[in-house]
């Protein structure tokens, strides 16, 4: 889908525009309220901070997308590099640089949400229909055998462990069964919010600005007036009569603690889910066309703390994984299309991250594992051990800084005994979470607390990490949030 | 940008942890000063600082080991004192080390001369493009 977009480099000194919502952010969260707000009349405007990119735009050579695309070249995170924030700053968010992958929010979190924290309303009865309605926008389909084959030998390892493992479920359409999806589509196939709900909005309407970074929310006692926008060589005064924030779990709290928005709690409770990689050395080498970058999962170990992905990407991108350096390195890597791998999703509750500004006025976040959730770690990196060599690993190593190859199922053990620490393991998240909950920063409408018409609708709201890939429940939440905005604007 | 010391720095890094092993197997000292270039005005100016930190303390900490900056060291020695920041007690040591390591390794594999030797055929939408399939 072709889908029109401003780009705010053609502006030139300040341009003023009204609209009734002005929506900050074009992903998961955003493109949804814009979408829904549009479709029910309203007049709305997509302010986006990032680029446009057309699939024609990406080259799978996976710098590409992390100089031009990824929030600070891939580098967001904590200070000592423990871990890496991806996130797409974009026309479509980081939907455009995900993995596609699709669950609905687990039945155990949603009790969680309304027990624990008190969220009326997001019962599984009443969202059901609704997760339906956005599975449908974005074509969510399990995958089929042909993209199963990155999977292989984890599967294969897991089947031997009799451990339940099905296919992954993923927002394409005529996926090619490439392996660079966490580098934009190069053919148009994912179904990201750029080729999905926000061609959808335009259609209904609505209006995109790239470029445009929303700096200020001008506030009028409660009452927000409109927002204050940077492009790259002007700016945009924008009047509206509600503001949506949805910059994502990083850039939304910021936004608010810039505008002195939200209380106390902005910024804090970060959740991540970080991801740890296990690789495997087998007798098999994979074919170059073996399938999707992302294949199969088990969601059987979720009451410990994890689950469990298998997939692959290219041969450049997995190069840089293999341990050591040297000539040891490079005689490993003589064994590259023999490495298959996979990775663990670790569910991190008990709020051990934050997002705030420093002295100078810079992004800084903090995060760190605590004793629970290294105990998580450690039982995920055991079953991963477990499972390559239950299919047929001749050896299996993880991200850690000190190398270590484990030779045989006999020395899983020994990763009992290894430092988890930040400066010990290495990790990614593509899902940051939680920095602007429900009930405490904003109401159940997401409202912000002490505004009556500034609202977030993105993952920032989550009271407790999804622990599942979190972009259907992102888009769900902002479907129902939005559609109580049209309702109260109507 | 790097310092000429620092490019020299950054030479001798590369071609501790990507030595050459073969014709078509390029040393990470022939291929990383020119990634480096096209990489770092990328980023915002302090982590472009931090990057250039990194290669400082690599360089004038084997001056406390051997008594020689890094860059002035065999290139046994160089390995073994990389590897002894990678494996080291302290949690600085291989926090520098780490960050070093991943972003040269990050770099030098996504250079199209090393694809030949690990095998890779490269991006297939650049192919698909060239054929007019894609």
């Amino acid at each position: 889908m072709s889908l029109e977009v401003r780009d705010g480099a053609e502006i030139h000194g300040t341009e003023e525009l009204e609209a009734d919502v002005v929506v900050v952010g074009s992903g998961a969260g955003g493109a949804v309220a814009a979408f829904e707000l549009a479709s029910a009349g309203q007049d709305v405007l997509i302010l986006e901070a990032g680029r446009h990119f057309k699939p024609s735009d990406f080259t799978q050579r996976e710098l590409d997308t992390i100089q031009t695309v990824y929030v600070d070249q891939g580098g967001q995170g904590p200070a000592d590099g423990s871990l890496s924030i991806l996130q797409g700053r974009c026309v479509g968010g980081s939907t455009v640089v995900n993995g596609e992958v699709c669950f609905r929010t687990p039945e155990v979190v949603l009790n969680e949400w309304a027990t624990r924290y008190g969220v009326p309303a997001f019962t599984t009865a009443e969202l059901a229909p609704v997760f339906e309605e956005v599975e449908k926008r974005v074509n969510v389909t399990v995958n089929e055998n042909r993209y199963l084959g990155t999977g292989t030998m984890m599967t294969r390892g897991m089947k031997a462990l009799n451990i339940d493992v099905k296919p992954v479920s993923r927002n394409v359409k005529g996926c090619r069964g490439c392996v660079y999806c966490f580098f934009g589509c190069a053919y148009g196939c994912k179904q990201s919010m750029d080729q999905s709900y926000l061609p959808a909005a335009v259609e209904a309407s609505a209006r995109i600005v790239s470029q445009a970074e929303v700096t200020r929310i001008k506030m009028s006692g409660d009452r927000a007036t409109g927002v204050v926008a940077k492009t790259p060589h002007g700016e945009l005064e924008v009047s509206a009569k509600a503001v949506v924030v949805a910059c994502g779990a990083i850039q939304t709290p910021l936004l608010l603690i810039d505008n002195h928005l939200g209380g106390p709690e902005v910024g804090q409770h970060l959740a991540v889910h970080p991801v740890y990689f296990a690789t495997g050395l087998f007798e098999e080498a994979k074919p170059d066309d073996a399938g999707a970058m992302l294949a199969t999962y088990t969601d059987v170990f979720v009451e410990d703390g994890f689950m469990i992905e298998t997939g692959s990407g290219s041969l450049a991108f997995g190069a840089a994984w293999v341990p050591g350096i040297g000539r040891a390195h490079k005689e490993q890597l003589r064994d590259l299309k023999y490495m298959w791998g996979g990775g663990a999703v670790v569910r991190d509750t008990g709020s051990l991250g934050r997002v705030r500004r420093n002295r100078k006025g810079a992004k800084v976040i903090d995060y760190k594992l605590d004793p629970v959730t290294q105990e998580k770690v450690r039982g995920a990196l055991k079953k991963m051990a477990e499972i390559q060599f239950a299919g047929g690993a001749k050896k299996v190593w993880f991200t850690t800084v000190r190398p270590r190859i484990l030779s045989g199922p006999d020395e899983i053990k020994s990763l009992d005994q290894i430092g988890l620490g930040p400066a010990d393991i290495t990790a990614v998240s593509y899902h940051p979470q939680c920095t602007a909950r429900m009930g405490t920063v904003t109401d159940y409408d997401g409202v912000v607390m002490g505004t009556k018409n500034v609202y977030v609708m993105d993952g920032s709201l989550f009271p407790t990490p999804v622990g599942v890939n979190p972009q259907i429940s992102i888009m769900t939440v902002s479907t129902v949030l939005s559609r109580r905005l049209a309702a109260a604007l109507a | 940008m790097l310092t000429a010391s620092r490019m020299r720095t950054l030479r001798a890094v590369g071609d501790t942890i990507f030595p050459s092993l073969s014709d078509r197997d390029p040393a990470g000292g022939d291929i990383l000063p020119e990634a480096f270039g096209e990489f770092l005005p990328s980023l915002a100016a302090d982590k472009q600082k931090g990057v250039g930190l990194l290669l400082t303390i690599i360089e004038i900490g084997a001056i406390f080991r051997y008594a020689r900056r890094f860059s002035g060291l065999s290139p046994e020695k160089r390995e073994r004192y990389l590897e002894g920041w990678g494996s080291s007690r302290l949690a600085f040591r291989r926090v520098v080390y780490r960050a070093l390591r991943d972003l040269c390794a990050t770099l030098y594999y996504q250079d199209s001369r090393t694809w030949p030797a690990i095998g890779y055929a490269g991006p297939p939408v650049a192919r698909e493009r060239a054929a007019g399939t894609s």
